[in-house]
């Protein structure tokens, strides 16, 4: 094992226990914590057996394992952008909704 | 019957007066939801008698229905029913619609342009349609003959049970869901919808639509 798998191998067991702890603190959903854990999991073997992140380039036409690992984690970190885009755009909605409810109640009190 | 009409509006100044005059002998209250516009658009609402709600900032088709429905039940309507500001629907196919609801229960009813008429109707538009009628079928399991068509009515008991999300043009496949999932009985009413040059505009939605309404109902199934 090299000097950089093994800075890297402690980073990802240091990663999962952060992990671990946030569930327990409650800062994460069951289902998150098994999204993370598993993704993170995945990078510790990788880690382990960078020849497997080769292997499955070849298998899906990419030309090499890192290309592969890094297309993977731009779809994935953007996927969790939209999805945090569009938690905040709901949550803009439910504003945006209750501002027009009340300045309607305002109106019609003032009319009366 | 104490019955409200919901028109979500936006830059529809040309034709929001018409549509609010020509619902006026159907309905005890009218209600505009103003989706942002830059245009007169809410005072021509106001100004032909209708009630309107005010978006300060444009938040789509979807989440100005659920303005207009909120407050309709909040003022007591024992129905509503859903309208568009463009001038596509006719206004003497409210009664039937309000015919096919069961009052008192959770009931819907569903304008559909291709048991009725659709005038004008551009191919590629009405391809689109029925691809999206087979694409409900799969996500519901409803057989619908048109499945986003935005003339339907609702009781009051209908709409309080759904759990409505989406704020664009995905909103019309989430109702559909929703009848879906709660088991509302519905009825498919034959509606007359016209295109015009107005109500093919579409520069509302991108050019994409359908696209966009796919990739909403995707991300919205990751959101709680």
């Amino acid at each position: 094992m090299t000097f950089i798998q093994i800075i890297l191998l402690v980073l990802v067991l240091v990663i999962l226990w952060r992990l671990y702890q946030r569930l327990a603190a409650g800062e994460l959903t069951r289902r998150e914590f098994v999204e993370w854990f598993l993704l993170w999991l995945a990078a510790g073997y990788l880690v382990i057996v960078p020849e497997t992140s080769s292997y499955l380039a070849t298998v899906v036409g990419v030309g090499r394992g890192s290309d592969l690992v890094a297309i993977i984690l731009v779809f994935y970190l953007l996927f969790k952008i939209f999805l945090r885009l569009e938690r905040s755009e709901r949550a803009l909605t439910t504003i945006v909704r209750q501002l027009a409810l009340k300045n309607t109640e305002d109106k019609k009190d003032s009319k009366e | 019957m104490k019955v409200f009409a919901i028109i979500p509006a936006l830059e529809a100044v040309s034709s929001v007066g018409r549509v609010v005059e020509g619902l006026k002998n159907y309905v005890a209250e009218i209600v505009v939801v103003d989706d942002g516009s830059t245009d007169d658009t809410a005072q021509v609402a106001q100004k032909t008698g209708a009630q309107v709600l005010r978006h300060l900032v444009n938040r789509g088709y979807g989440a100005a229905l659920i303005t207009g429905s909120a407050y309709a039940l909040a003022r007591g309507a024992e129905a509503i029913v859903h309208f568009d500001a463009d001038g596509q629907f006719t206004s003497a196919d409210l009664p039937k619609l309000l015919a096919a609801l069961k009052y008192g229960q959770p009931s819907a009813a569903l304008g559909s342009r291709f048991l009725g008429t659709a005038v004008n109707i551009p191919v590629l538009r009405k391809i689109i349609l029925k691809l999206g009628i087979i694409f409900t079928w799969a996500t519901t399991g409803l057989k619908l003959t048109d499945a986003h068509n935005g003339l339907r009515a609702f009781t009051r008991e209908a709409w309080g049970k759904f759990n409505l999300k989406q704020d664009r043009m995905a909103i019309s496949s989430e109702i559909i869901q929703e009848i879906a999932e709660h088991k509302i009985p519905y009825m498919e009413v034959p509606v007359t919808v016209t295109y015009t040059a107005d109500t093919l505009r579409g520069s509302k939605q991108g050019r994409m639509p359908a696209i966009k309404i796919v990739r909403d109902l995707f991300i919205g199934k990751f959101l709680r």
